[in-house]
């Protein structure tokens, strides 16, 4: 046996030793620690496997509150932001996206989705945000079968309700220089 | 060898108290109150850039939210910590090792408020700014705050890697072990967390390519 399989050897030894005299408690929170890095791992796993509906955009899955602009029935790219009304947040990308929409030269359709909400909502919730349309998810289409939780999240679909991707005010941003 | 089977260790005395009896605690409370202070200037930060209107109220709540959670992680960190090397000898001295840990942690509260500050910057000193404290700012502006990769970068500057090593010693001096050994758990925790963190933000935001910027 070599000097340093011996050493190893020894250090085994040690630890067995060692962890033989370990306190209960640090068993227990070195326990805690890998059961809650396994409950999250099983987590996502699980959320991963759900089988989440691809979003796609039908004005049937959702009330509508108001369509304020003929724009929104037109053919084209429509861009859908899910707000919770108590969240400041939302509004605040809905108000940025509406923006950085006023500076394009081709500018998708724009509506709020209202998520999370009980009770129908009235139209005021978003009215400063100057949005084609709002809609309601009465039903939690947007949580429970599409499977997403980011408020103020954009929906991106074509003009066949067809889901292109999910971005954020700020991506879109980025995209669309100021002027 | 004996002195480690038998879980005594007199090297353990090697870690100095950062102050003594009630200094330390004083040092603490004051660690703590500069987390608030850090709290609520980095929040407050945040709501002026995008202009949202929050109730007094609410940012309170989540200051006090922020700090006790941080006083928790820094208590499970340390709590980690001591269970390793109890688990293989060495006894760490509990409330010493937390007094060092909770003043490496100011740190991190550094890296926070100056990447607060630099947020609006562009060109060199954005990017001298998120090396040292912040490494989401290294990202391109169309990657956003609540971007999984940006939660995983917000992690990645000096000052961390500055924590990692420092705290390695602290906890090679307080069990008495060497400090390669003490930083491969402690470089090994840090990245662990990061990844634990990617994922988080994954469940929190959901399925969909957002995560990625990435059309689906």
């Amino acid at each position: 046996m070599s000097l340093v399989d011996r050493g190893r050897g020894l250090e085994s030894i040690e630890w067995r030793r060692a962890s033989r005299r370990a306190p209960a408690w640090a068993i227990v929170v070195l326990l805690a620690s890998a059961l809650g890095v396994a409950a999250l791992l099983s987590l996502v796993v699980f959320d991963a496997r759900h089988g989440w509906e691809t979003p796609h955009w039908s004005e049937r899955r959702f009330d509508s509150i108001t369509v304020s602009s003929t724009r929104w029935r037109e053919p084209g790219e429509r861009w859908v932001v899910a707000v919770f009304p108590q969240c400041p947040h939302c509004r605040a990308s809905l108000r940025d996206v509406a923006l950085v929409r006023a500076r394009m030269t081709r500018p998708p359709r724009l509506a709020a989705l209202i998520v999370d909400t009980e009770h129908r909502p009235q139209a005021a919730v978003v009215a400063e945000a100057g949005v084609d349309a709002v809609f309601w998810d009465r039903d939690q289409v947007w949580r429970r079968r599409w499977g997403h939780r980011a408020y103020g999240e954009i929906l991106c679909f074509d003009s066949t309700g067809r889901y292109v991707r999910t971005r954020t005010a700020s991506e879109i941003a980025a995209e669309v220089p100021d002027e | 060898m004996h002195a480690v089977v038998e879980g005594v260790r007199p090297e353990s005395r090697e870690l100095p108290r950062l102050l003594p009896g009630w200094g330390a605690v004083l040092w603490v409370a004051a660690v703590v109150g500069l987390w608030w202070l850090a709290m609520d200037t980095a929040m407050g930060e945040v709501y002026r850039r995008h202009e949202l209107d929050v109730p007094a109220a609410a940012v309170r709540v989540g200051v006090v939210a922020g700090v006790a959670g941080k006083l928790l992680g820094n208590l499970a960190e340390t709590a980690f910590y001591a269970s390793w090397w109890a688990l293989k000898g060495p006894r760490l001295p509990f409330a010493i090792v937390w007094s060092w840990l909770i003043s490496l942690s100011l740190l991190d509260t550094f890296g926070v408020v100056a990447a607060g500050f630099a947020s609006d910057l562009d060109g060199i000193v954005r990017g001298v700014v998120g090396a040292v404290c912040n490494g989401r700012l290294l990202l391109p502006a169309e990657v956003s705050e609540s971007h999984a990769l940006a939660f995983a970068m917000s992690g990645i500057c000096l000052l961390a890697v500055a924590r990692v090593i420092a705290t390695a010693w602290v906890l090679a001096r307080a069990a008495g072990r060497p400090f390669l050994g003490s930083l491969a758990l402690t470089g090994g925790a840090w990245l662990a967390t990061r990844g634990l963190l990617v994922l988080v933000a994954l469940l929190l935001r959901g399925p969909g390519a957002a995560m990625w910027g990435a059309a689906s």
